[in-house]
């Protein structure tokens, strides 16, 4: 299904429930998979070190300390890899997002996996900090190919999920992100539930919708479904429709628990923002932070076509 | 400083022992908690009182959902119970420096370790104890030293904190089949 993988790791225990997920990903798709970590910031134009960025402490850069990360990758993943002899580890100094974005790019990665945050935090820590790992959101802003994050342990292997959610506004993304989760949920024989929310702004504040101005927004919804959606299932029919009204982060987690979903597929940015603005408080990042599932980001028509079971593993 | 008792089945105390109905008055006031208080105590608490369940986007589903989970006997192995504790960060690097303070909920095992709770569904958390902690000072990321303070917590605190961990409960007990 995936041809290639880029697994962007900080090599640390908080991406263990997305090395997990690409592990097992590229081994049942026979996908090749690059397990990429970027490490420090270098100085402004060219320098030799590099600044640690958890201790902010300066490194000198130079062959031995690459070696040293790579050596130290392989050994965190040894038990991972072994079934996995085609696993690439690669590193780089720079700014992450850049890097994975431009690694992805010269590779012409067809998924990238990567955990939501890059350190350990307390649940209660989230609500001040940035809401998932600014890497990730620039990552899922700006990549061509699907982008899966990966938060929780995820219990059910790839290819046995039973239901993929996908969160639609109607957008331009969301539609690639349908086409996706459409492409998929064929392709493994799941089901796909179709959501939307008609938004009502936030929880709690008072809002002038009247009962009949949000049944009118359901019907319209209800219909734009049908001509969007449910007319290019083509020959797909394991799938259902779902509308709920209300604030559209929670009601996407709230069915996605209902629906027992594997997955849920969403847009990054949509219509309404800039893709420059995207960034926090977006729906998806609401979604990321407390989703039980892994989340996936689209926002590109390349890569949705998901070519069955990826390309045979040369002997 | 008013104070408050939260009872094991759900009722606000005031101080004189009479049934607080209005959850808004001693929304400011120091929380007791009851022998016995549990997570299913909190739950009764939101069912007891609407107005709390509009402090959380998920608040309204738990209460809802406590009628279709079991009386009694919720409690998981390993962990021993559940503790709201403040916590007082000082965070230099990276850039800015800040101080940020928050509560967050723990489960604690039985040698007093911190366990990871979020895997576990609500519905199987119901009867462990739920204990306040004590405020955790954490200087610029030093979790060896950190300090700990007695301290007090109100009731919005308890709600908010408590709610706000709860929001990430939401894993399936089984996986689904497929057609």
């Amino acid at each position: 299904m995936f041809e290639k993988i880029l697994f962007a790791t900080s090599a640390s225990s908080t991406c263990d429930d997305a090395a997990h997920v690409a592990f097992e990903l590229s081994r049942k798709n026979r996908s090749k998979l690059f397990v990429y970590h970027v490490f420090g910031l270098p100085g402004r134009g060219f320098s030799l070190t590099y600044r640690d960025v958890r201790t902010g402490e300066a490194e000198n850069v130079d062959e031995n300390l690459v070696s040293l990360v790579k050596e130290e990758m392989a050994q965190y993943y040894e038990k991972l890899g072994r079934d996995h002899p085609d696993c690439v580890y690669e590193t780089a100094t720079g700014e992450p997002h850049t890097e994975i974005l431009r690694k992805a790019r010269k590779d012409d990665a067809s998924l990238i996996i990567m955990g939501a945050h890059n350190r350990e935090e307390d649940v209660g820590a989230m609500r001040h900090r940035a809401i998932a790992g600014t890497t990730m959101q620039k990552v899922a802003k700006s990549a061509r190919c699907p982008v899966l994050i990966v938060s929780r342990p995820c219990v059910t292997c790839w290819s046995y999920f039973a239901n993929i959610v996908v969160a639609t506004d109607f957008s331009k993304p969301s539609d690639y992100a349908f086409q996706f989760a459409r492409n998929v949920a064929k392709e493994i024989g799941c089901r796909l539930h179709v959501f939307h929310c008609v938004d009502l702004g936030p929880e709690g504040q008072q809002s002038s919708a009247t009962q009949a101005y949000i049944e009118q927004q359901l019907a319209v919804a209800e219909k734009k479904i049908q001509d969007k959606y449910v007319a290019n299932m083509g020959d797909f029919d394991n799938y259902v429709v779902a509308l709920r009204e209300g604030t559209p982060h929670v009601e996407v987690l709230k069915y996605a628990r209902e629906a027992k979903a594997d997955l849920i597929v969403m847009a990054h940015h949509t219509k309404d923002v800039d893709p420059e603005q995207a960034m926090l408080g977006s729906t998806i990042e609401q979604v990321v932070l407390r989703s039980a599932c892994p989340v996936l980001s689209v926002n590109h028509p390349d890569k949705v076509d998901v070519t069955p079971y990826g390309v045979p593993r040369a002997e | 400083m008013d104070e408050v008792t939260l009872a094991a089945n759900g009722f606000l105390l005031r101080h004189d022992g009479t049934q607080e109905t209005d959850a808004l008055r001693v929304l400011g006031a120091r929380v007791v908690l009851a022998e016995g208080y549990s997570l299913r105590s909190f739950i009764l608490m939101l069912c007891l009182n609407p107005l709390l369940q509009r402090l959380g986007p998920f608040a309204q589903d738990l209460a809802a959902g406590l009628a279709g989970w079991p009386a009694a006997g919720c409690v998981p192995g390993g962990v021993e119970r559940l503790e709201l504790s403040k916590t007082v960060e000082i965070i230099g690097h990276p850039a800015p420096p800040r101080l940020e303070i928050y509560h967050a909920l723990r489960g604690v095992g039985a040698d007093g370790q911190d366990i990871e709770i979020k895997p576990y569904p609500v519905e199987t958390l119901l009867d462990l104890p739920v204990i306040l902690g004590r405020l955790r000072h954490v200087v610029f990321g030093d979790r060896m030293d950190e300090f700990r303070f007695e301290t007090v917590c109100n009731l919005f605190e308890f709600q908010e904190g408590i709610g706000w961990q709860l929001a990430f409960h939401g894993a399936p007990v089984e996986c689904a089949l497929r057609r």
